[in-house]
């Protein structure tokens, strides 16, 4: 018997529970599950068709990779910054507000901001910090989804993606 | 509890852990309170795809706006912070990290394990700031060469005086020659450099590692879910007598009692602990000179220009290592006192928000960049001060009624000059290893974040000026003492999980010792 089983033994103890009990089930998978269980959109729905597009332009699917669009991360994100604390959900409303009118323009201006130089302290324009922060959630959207494991399991053996999680305390 | 113990212990770390291993197996009979459950970490999780996470493993969001570490896959495991809350000033945020689970963090600790030198025992005498250790190194070298065999620690004998060697599992693994090249330019520039030196194995914890051999003794009552509210005291004697506690779940009050008490319950429980008792606090001290290790992380990313493009000869990437502090031993800055280390590693991928692009573009440049990475982090040393301080705060309770603390800790001159020294030495470093320099910066995590909290009830020789002797006995109760990072006096940039270790196998034995004397 190993150490830590006797550890256990001697306390006498049940195994922690083996089911995975945590409520994810009243956490939609997508935005028409999010619609379906009544929970309200972040975004209206002229709004989150510009979202749509601004992560489709961030992250495009590329050499066999799904895209922000295949990963459906932006419903996935809506449902987040919906639930995220206020100072954020002001980032993603005035940044897409602009966005839309600086989109006028093309793609390029309404995006030039994201070819200058990282800093670690980041930008303190507003729309800089927006176009940064969607940036970086599209991608994180995008490559932990279900659409980008499912291709990615053909080209590698590695099991990209799986970690060690931590089964609710009680 | 009607049982009268020989030593009651409170908290089930490190120290805990480690005082229950040595005074069990000396004979003493001793109850645990530890405030959060136990669990059995191999039954606890299973392995998971982050894609069926239910935030994609953004998280909750807001469910732990100190707790940069809690990943969703780990988010189970940190104390929940309204449960446990805290205050500080605004302007000066304090990240304070907890694990509150039988084990407490060495759960998921770093596992680095670094011996404290005479540069921090005798800081004082070396720079004239702050005060000395009431200890040496060779007072606490012996209980260093017991622990570290304990923890398997593995590393490499390098004769540096400022990380003392040890009983280690000989690192002899080969270096790629990226780290070759980064070593070769250390050394140039009299830069010292070393393996990792780290506890190994699969779990490396007190729940593995401590507490099933002091339970194999029968003389461990181990008592999960007791939230210890304060710590008793005999009116007559004037002694130490026991605690009393809350059931984490039900809420009922309890009272144990005890011929002695061993405080183990983290750097800043232990001494809300204490300060909540209103106890040892004759010096005025307690509270006081709170300080951890500053963390600049990712100081330096850089790229190895030959791996690009997925073009890295064999060998040429992986593996990292360590640089011990440099400044400060037998030269002076003129700017700062003390000095930092690195941590140093190669073969990452540098994230998206480090190229300036979008769309394909992004794509093509983090394609080129993938395993190319070589990145350092800064650990430096910060200065105790007395006004970096703790102090309850009565207007706000936990979930179980006990007043929380109220925390101030900033960064001062001296590690923002470290800070920025440690910047443009790595830049130096790697641009003379011939790497590309992909970012570098200062900005150091907010105080607490490194999970390195000291001091607050700090060990000295004088009563008027530190709350614990050189056996980190309270001065003014000799049955109570206080083993974990509070008792430290300074800390130098090295982890201090392997120094708490040291300093509570030598205090249990102490404790035993003198109590079998009738000292206590």
């Amino acid at each position: 018997m190993q150490r830590r089983s006797i550890f256990y033994a001697l306390l006498g103890l049940a195994p922690a529970a083996q089911a995975f009990q945590e409520a994810s089930a009243s956490i939609p998978a997508t935005a028409a599950e999010a619609v379906s269980m009544g929970l309200p959109r972040f975004y209206s729905q002229l709004d989150f068709a510009a979202f749509a597009e601004l992560g489709q332009a961030l992250i495009p699917a590329f050499d066999g990779r799904p895209g922000a669009k295949e990963a459906e991360a932006a419903d996935f994100l809506d449902f987040l910054i919906g639930q995220s604390p206020a100072d954020i959900q002001t980032l993603y409303k005035q940044g897409l507000a602009t966005y839309k009118l600086r989109r006028k323009a093309g793609l390029d201006a309404a995006l030039k901001e994201l070819n200058e130089p990282w800093t670690h302290v980041g930008p303190t324009n507003p729309y800089s910090k927006f176009l940064q922060a969607a940036k970086q959630a599209f991608y994180q959207a995008t490559v932990n989804s279900r659409q980008w494991a499912e291709a990615m399991s053909g080209r590698s053996r590695s099991a990209a993606g799986v970690g060690s999680y931590w089964l609710p305390i009680e | 509890m009607k049982t009268e113990y020989d030593v009651l212990i409170i908290g089930s770390g490190a120290s805990g852990g480690m005082a229950a291993h040595t005074l069990t197996k000396l004979g003493a009979k001793c109850v645990m309170l530890d405030a959060g459950p136990l669990i059995d970490p191999d039954k606890q999780r299973v392995l998971k795809s982050v894609s069926d996470l239910p935030y994609r493993g953004f998280g909750k969001p807001g469910r732990f706006p100190h707790v940069t570490q809690a990943s969703e896959f780990s988010a189970n495991m940190w104390a929940d912070e309204k449960q446990n809350p805290y205050t500080y000033d605004p302007e000066n945020p304090y990240y304070w990290v907890r694990i509150r689970l039988v084990g407490g963090k060495t759960l998921a600790w770093g596992r680095a394990s670094w011996r404290l030198s005479d540069y921090e025992f005798k800081c004082k005498d070396h720079d004239g700031f702050g005060e000395n250790w009431p200890v040496e190194y060779k007072d606490l070298a012996p209980f260093y060469d017991r622990v570290e065999p304990l923890f398997r620690v593995s590393g490499r004998k390098e004769g540096f005086a400022q990380i003392p060697d040890g009983n280690f599992l000989a690192d002899e693994s080969r270096d790629s020659l990226c780290v070759q090249r980064f070593l070769d330019a250390c050394r140039k520039k009299d830069v010292p450099t070393t393996k990792q030196r780290r506890s190994t194995g699969t779990l490396a914890s007190s729940l593995n590692l401590l507490l099933p051999a002091a339970l194999e003794t029968g003389n461990l009552n181990l008592v999960p879910n007791a939230v210890v509210r304060e710590i008793t005291i005999d009116k007559k004697t004037g002694k130490a007598n026991g605690a009393h506690f809350v059931d984490r779940v039900s809420k009922r009050e309890f009272h144990v009692s005890a011929k002695a008490v061993v405080l183990g319950a983290s750097t800043l429980e232990s001494t809300r602990i204490l300060l909540n008792s209103n106890i040892a606090n004759s010096s005025g001290m307690l509270g006081h000179y709170l300080f951890d290790q500053f963390y600049v992380k990712n100081v330096v990313q850089a790229i190895v220009p030959e791996a690009r493009g997925g073009k890295a000869p064999r060998n040429l990437m992986g593996g990292g290592g360590y640089i011990p502090r440099f400044r400060n031993l037998k030269t002076k800055s003129n700017d700062f006192i003390r000095g930092y280390s690195y941590d140093f590693g190669s073969g990452n991928t540098p994230g998206p928000s480090y190229f300036p692009a979008y769309g394909e573009k992004l794509w093509q440049q983090m394609a080129d960049a993938q395993g190319t990475g070589f990145s350092l982090t800064t650990m430096g040393e910060v200065l105790p001060r007395y006004e970096s301080a703790v102090r309850i705060n009565k207007l706000k309770t936990d979930a179980w009624g006990i007043p929380v603390l109220h925390i101030n800790q900033k960064y001062t001159a001296n590690e923002f000059a470290m800070a920025k020294d440690s910047m443009n030495t790595a830049e130096e470093l790697c641009k003379d290893a011939g790497f590309e320099i992909l970012t570098r910066h200062w900005e150091m995590v907010p105080p607490g974040e490194s999970i390195h909290e000291l001091g607050t009830c700090r060990m000295g020789s004088d009563p008027r000026k530190s709350v614990l002797n050189q056996w980190n006995q309270t001065h003014d109760i000799k049955n109570l003492f206080v083993v974990d990072g509070s008792a430290f006096v300074s800390g130098g940039s090295q982890n201090p999980t392997l120094t708490i270790l040291a300093l509570t196998l030598r205090a249990s034995e102490h404790l035993f010792s003198e109590s079998k004397k009738g000292n206590l």
